[in-house]
């Protein structure tokens, strides 16, 4: 090509220029106006970099990685927190995991950062630390009520749970549990937004994105004890009115005459108090 | 977004947590990773970018035949790409795509030009050699050159070639500039024409016929 540019500074030509060769030449930018096409590409490339950045969705990095005790995790990061904590269990998981990161992300991987997500769940799911130390990006929620309802979930305390109602009624809309039920099933999250910690009604564990198992260990690493058949909470528990912030036995008087939805069920008296709630003067559960 | 506690419906009054998501330097691709799991990523779009930005470019300047055009058909491409991407299978031919989107954009633009024409015909004043010649467009360069020097001179030759392959019908053109200029597969240029791979290759055959002729 070097010495085709040559010769054509050379007017007398022995042959003639082919179609082909000049087909070539057009594709590999020989032609007059070389110069000018480097300009207007660089200078395209820069404004849609700009344009992209003004429109374009924020980033976040993606990874794969094994927990001992959570299993195989998809965790995404993004400029304000954790995005997405998925468990992978069915060869579909990771499909609609990566779609749904992909409608409000540009991707890129990390296994590092993810691994480094799943080996502080992994310490908390055994109660190693009782301490998550990432902030949460809740982009990924769809949709008002659920956005409330795990906004709402996300202050509940470690060592506390609630029931679906509870935490409806928590949100001004006690009469939609059901609704409840599906934001926890939506939350893209787990563990960081303690969907973990509600409830059915009768303190059974009802379900669980990750498998009842999951929800399990989790509560135990919180410090709850669980009856087996049914799956529920079970041992010294304590209830607490969230909004009078006092606790009472299950068996004091005052507990049973109050509303269920504004209750929240500790693991014992400590986790109460830790909580800031003080101990009922009629049954003195402390 | 951050959430904000202290909201009214919760369960207590918290203090904002501190934002410690540890940032690392630079993100490793999913290739380096030591997992024995294979996380298959859609490419982050300014790799799209960074891949077919030239070669797009390079294609539109031709199929456009002038750089304004070039210039905004590019942004347009790549912005609608953008926003779709979320939206492609997995597995999908990206950069088929992209010229699915850039063809189309070609197309309503020579519809529309078509039209323009049609109306500013009526109404136009003849412009001179000169302002021919100084015009950023290929067919009126063309028309100011001497016919007979693309055979002597390669400048003159791709000059030449561009104003041939600018009187070429809109899909024989687009054909023709993918396969030879992009170098597209033939799969790719079906799928951005929207025709089957046999009809792809008679386009671009039928198209360097023409242009032999001629030549």
């Amino acid at each position: 090509m070097r010495a085709q540019a040559k010769r054509s500074e050379d007017n007398s030509r022995s042959r003639p220029i082919t179609l082909e060769q000049a087909l070539s030449a057009l594709a590999k930018d020989r032609s007059a106006d070389g110069e000018a096409f480097e300009r207007a590409l660089g200078e395209s490339l820069s404004s849609l970099r700009r344009e992209l950045a003004r429109v374009g969705r924020p980033k976040a990095r993606v990874g794969l990685a094994d927990s001992p005790t959570l299993g195989r995790l998809l965790v995404a990061l993004s400029d304000q927190g954790v995005a997405m904590v998925c468990y992978v269990e069915r060869a579909g998981d990771l499909h609609q995991a990566i779609l749904r990161l992909a409608r409000k992300f540009d991707l890129f991987g990390d296994e590092r950062a993810a691994a480094a997500v799943a080996a502080e769940l992994t310490r908390y799911s055994v109660g190693e630390t009782d301490q998550l130390t990432y902030a949460v990006d809740l982009s990924l929620v769809e949709g008002d009520f659920s956005r409330r309802a795990l906004l709402a979930l996300k202050t509940l305390w470690r060592g506390a749970a609630v029931t679906y109602q509870g935490l409806a009624a928590a949100i001004g809309a006690r009469q939609k549990a059901r609704a409840v039920g599906y934001a926890m099933n939506l939350n893209p999250v787990p563990i960081f937004v303690p969907c973990h910690r509600v409830l059915a009604s009768d303190l059974s564990l009802h379900g669980y994105a990750g498998g009842l198992a999951r929800k399990a260990l989790l509560l135990r690493a919180e410090g709850f004890e669980l009856a087996s058949r049914p799956l529920k909470l079970a041992g010294e528990l304590v209830w607490a009115n969230r909004e009078a912030k006092i606790f009472c036995r299950p068996s004091c008087p005052s507990a049973r005459r109050a509303d269920r939805a504004r209750m929240v069920f500790f693991a014992g008296a400590d986790a109460a108090s830790r909580a800031g709630m003080r101990p009922c003067r009629i049954c003195r559960p402390a | 977004m951050l959430d904000k506690e202290g909201d009214e419906a919760g369960f207590a009054k918290t203090r904002q947590r501190k934002v410690s998501s540890k940032q690392k330097d630079e993100p490793s691709g999913a290739g380096k990773s030591r997992s024995r799991a294979s996380l298959s990523l859609p490419l982050p779009f300014e790799e799209v970018v960074n891949r077919h930005g030239r070669e797009l470019m390079a294609f539109l300047a031709r199929a456009a035949g002038e750089s304004e055009a070039a210039r905004e058909l590019f942004q347009e491409t790549f912005l609608r790409a953008y926003h779709a991407y979320p939206r492609l299978r997995e597995g999908a031919n990206v950069r088929a795509y992209l010229y699915a989107i850039a063809s189309n954009l070609l197309r309503n633009r020579a519809r529309d030009g078509a039209r323009r024409a049609r109306v500013i015909a009526q109404h136009e004043v003849p412009a001179s050699a000169d302002e021919r010649f100084a015009a950023d467009d290929d067919g009126a360069r063309a028309r100011a050159l001497n016919p007979a020097a693309h055979h002597r001179d390669l400048t003159e030759a791709v000059l030449h070639l561009r104003a041939l392959i600018a009187r070429l019908p809109e899909k024989q053109r687009q054909a023709l500039l993918m396969r030879r200029v992009a170098g597209l597969t033939y799969e790719e240029i079906a799928q951005a024409l929207g025709c089957s791979v046999e009809a792809a290759r008679a386009h671009v055959s039928l198209a360097t016929r023409k242009l032999k002729a001629q030549w």
